[in-house]
């Protein structure tokens, strides 16, 4: 039932995206992946993905502001973006959620977790 | 050889007193002109004047008493010729002393010397009176002199104060002060009253270095130094005229500064007339008297720079740790990510001893992430960046959260985990979440350190602040500020800990030697944490044990009632405020006036002086010289809607920014609630958007 739902994931630690896709893909979904910002951006442009995990600190473009471009434009916003990082001050959290993001999730983070909350906007 | 002045008209008085001195050391000059006869008077020119009662040229009387008006500095007698029958006494009383005519030799002879006697005396007298004068006022100035000395701990301004009282106590022309900074930093302080030519200018310096040498002689000198290293600092009184190398003829006098064996410099003082040896005595007192302070400030420098250095260190440390525990959690996740896949199974079928290998490397990275997230929370304490939700509740909701939590591990190692608590504790402020962290940590080191089928009692009660024994409080600052305090206590019958051992559990990374404890690992972080958190609720956290018998940690946090409450909210926001250096504003919507008097106090207790209150715009302008903080009261309790205080804030912002162009963060801090529905976050929120929109703060 999962079949061709699209997931781009962004984080520019490859063996994240790695566990992440491997799991994802278990449960049938489609995933994509980018290791830096801006080429996340441009993927997500592109590919009009059904949900986006997205992480913050990474190069040319930081997580924050992928989520800002994307939230602020109507062609985009209707993404859901989970954030995954490392960083888990709250100043950080409210900023994630100015920024438009849908959840926030700290590293390290449960697997079953996150797959849970994809499925949560994927259904 | 002194003088004699006779003023007659009579040539005969004048050949006799002539002829009668000619055997004596005086010598006689003779005039009757008024104004040269003041002038030797004046000017000091004669000893002894005799006049003739009797002048034709003018009034011997009013002579007289112009006379003794101009006599009266030098002391010059003035004695009188008179007639035998005279009747002129006011005349007589013009004089020290009379002859009576006609003259007799001798008689003349001995009233000159007695009378040059009398003068030679008062000569004496007056000039140790004038010397005493001096010499008091020297006193005075050194006394000053010290005092202000003491009062301070800059190099620089004792140096000034130095040389600013060897020139009232002086009066010299010149001081050159060579002053030894830093090793590189050689300053040559130059005091003229008149203007310095710049061959005097090198001169000096060269004086100064060879002076600087000559000290040291034979035995190493502390610096090295060279004419081009001397930076010159001129104070000119008189730049008129100017002084060139014949001041260097002047008398002066010279002194090193110094401490023992710590040198700061040295100075030499010029002047035109002689020094005496008061002068001498009182200039290398000054010399002495500024060595000492000079030492206290160069210590204290020493000191200041330190403590900068420490707490430089100190925050270093703490964004190392903070970075690092950052940087550790992202592998983290790789290698809890991929073993928990291939426990999922999905990865292909796992065998039962591959089981059993992947779920203990799967717990050993929980312990690590553990130990990181303890070390994150002991830097974020101590940079005081952890964030605090202090929220009014009930404080068994944690305590009984904790428990159920832990029922399942007690129960594996046989322990009873009871819990007792009062049900009609007052309800008070704490962060859940925090105090969650407290009790877990406490109820798993009992666990830990209690041996199978033990007890643990988890209690809680209220106390007295009369019933607490502040010397088993773990703190320096024995003080219990509230009335009433809730306890907690985690009661185990296990190991216990040996007494030496007791301070110790609080300290950070102290494991305590004890076999057992290192069996049981962890990073030695959970009681420091404890602490840190307590200490942040206002409340204090202890251990009373006893070896083989059992251990009771306990800690207590007060009982806070609104007001309370809100103080402590607005210290901290004052202080954070201060911390970061901000403009801040502090807008507070007040619902009674208890409470704007509650703050008013807090705020003067916090030494931040009003300085100006204007009872039409009701709000408060704080100035702590630097930093400023403005605080808007309205106090209004049924007016609270958006627009209303809108306007009130602004209108005090415009109000202070007439003064001074500043713009404010903005720190909101409010015990009410709006009544047209929305939350009092919400109120916050739009007021601080539409600060920032008018351009009065800074987001």
């Amino acid at each position: 039932m999962n079949d061709n739902k699209k997931i781009l994931i962004v984080d520019d630690e490859q063996d994240i995206v790695e566990t992440l896709k491997f799991m994802l893909e278990a449960q049938g979904y489609v995933c994509f992946c980018a290791y830096d910002g801006e080429t996340g951006l441009n993927m997500a442009k592109e590919l009009l993905p059904d949900l986006m995990i997205l992480d913050v600190m990474m190069p040319k473009i930081n997580g924050y502001k992928i989520s800002r471009l994307l939230k602020y434009d109507t062609k985009y916003k209707d993404i859901p973006i989970i954030m995954v990082t490392a960083r888990s001050q709250d100043d950080d959290r409210a900023i994630g959620e100015e920024t438009g993001v849908n959840e926030y999730i700290t590293k390290p983070f449960e697997l079953d977790d996150v797959i849970a909350k994809v499925k949560e906007y994927l259904s | 050889m002194a003088k004699l002045l006779l003023v007659t008209d009579d040539k005969k008085i004048n050949d006799f007193v002539s002829q009668s001195l000619s055997k004596s050391a005086l010598s006689c000059i003779s005039s009757t002109d008024n104004d040269t006869i003041i002038s030797y008077v004046q000017k000091g020119l004669v000893s002894l004047v005799v006049i003739d009662e009797k002048l034709q040229s003018c009034d011997p009387l009013i002579l007289c008493k112009k006379l003794q008006a101009a006599a009266i500095k030098e002391n010059i007698p003035v004695i009188a010729l008179i007639e035998q029958d005279t009747t002129n006494t006011e005349f007589l009383k013009q004089t020290n002393s009379y002859l009576t005519k006609p003259i007799n030799s001798t008689i003349l002879n001995a009233c000159i010397t007695s009378n040059l006697k009398l003068k030679k005396t008062i000569d004496t007298l007056s000039s140790n009176n004038s010397e005493l004068a001096k010499s008091l006022y020297q006193l005075d100035v050194l006394y000053n002199t010290s005092t202000r000395l003491a009062g301070s701990l800059d190099k620089q301004k004792l140096i000034s104060i130095m040389i600013d009282g060897l020139e009232k106590s002086l009066s010299f022309s010149l001081s050159s002060t060579l002053v030894f900074n830093e090793e590189q930093d050689i300053e040559l302080i130059i005091n003229s009253l008149y203007g310095i030519s710049p061959r005097l200018e090198h001169s000096l310096k060269l004086r100064a270095i060879l002076s600087y040498k000559a000290l040291f002689d034979k035995k190493k000198v502390p610096y090295d130094i060279n004419v081009k290293d001397i930076k010159v600092t001129q104070n000119i009184k008189h730049p008129i005229e100017e002084y060139d190398l014949n001041i260097l003829k002047f008398d002066n006098l010279f002194a090193p500064i110094n401490v023992g064996e710590k040198f700061f410099g040295l100075i030499e003082v010029f002047r035109e007339t002689e020094f005496s040896q008061e002068d001498t005595t009182c200039f290398q007192t000054l010399a002495r008297q500024v060595s000492l302070p000079l030492e206290n400030a160069s210590l204290y420098e020493e000191i200041k720079n330190t403590n900068t250095k420490l707490e430089k260190l100190e925050r270093l440390k703490s964004e190392f740790i903070s970075i690092v525990s950052h940087e550790l959690r992202t592998p983290l996740t790789a290698i809890k990510n991929s073993l928990e896949i291939c426990l999922s199974g999905k990865a292909g079928d796992i065998s039962t001893i591959m089981d059993k290998f992947l779920n203990m490397a799967k717990r050993n990275v929980m312990r690590l992430s553990g130990i990181i997230n303890d070390l994150l929370d002991l830097s974020k304490i101590e940079a005081g960046k952890m964030d605090f939700k202090f929220e009014m509740g009930d404080i068994n909701t944690p305590v009984e959260f904790i428990k159920n939590t832990f029922e399942n591990l007690a129960k594996e190692k046989n322990i009873s985990l009871i819990s007792e608590k009062d049900l009609n504790l007052p309800g008070t402020y704490f962060d859940n979440q925090r105090i969650e962290q407290v009790v877990s940590n406490l109820v798993s080191n009992a666990i830990k350190f209690t041996d199978e089928g033990g007890k643990i009692i988890i209690k809680t009660e209220i106390v007295k602040k009369s019933d607490l024994d502040v010397k088993k409080l773990n703190t320096d600052n024995k003080q219990l500020l509230y009335e009433n305090y809730i306890k907690i206590s985690v009661t185990d019958n296990g190991i216990g800990i040996a007494p030496e051992d007791q301070k110790k559990v609080f300290d950070q990374f102290q494991q305590i030697e004890n076999s057992l404890n290192r069996q049981n690992g962890g990073t030695g972080l959970g009681l420091p944490i404890a602490k840190q958190l307590i200490e942040a609720h206002k409340g204090f956290i202890w251990v009373e044990s006893e070896v083989n018998s059992g251990t009771v940690f306990s800690f207590i946090i007060p009982v806070l009632t609104e007001k309370d409450r809100f103080l402590s909210d607005l210290d901290k926001e004052l202080s954070k405020a201060k911390i970061n250096n901000q403009n801040v504003l502090l807008v507070m919507i007040e619902e009674t006036k208890e409470q704007k008097d509650s703050f008013i106090s807090a705020v003067k207790e916090d030494k931040i002086s009003i300085i100006r209150k204007t009872s039409n715009t009701k709000y408060v302008y704080y100035d702590d010289r630097e930093k400023q903080y403005l605080l808007i009261m309205i106090p209004e309790a049924d007016k609270f809607a958006q627009g209303f205080i809108e306007k009130k804030i602004e209108s005090a912002l415009q109000s202070s920014n007439e003064e001074n162009n500043k713009r404010y963060d903005i720190l909101f801090s409010t015990a009410i609630s709006p009544d047209n529905g929305t939350t009092t976050e919400e109120l916050i929120d739009n007021l601080k958007r539409s600060l920032v929109h008018r351009n009065f703060a800074e987001v």
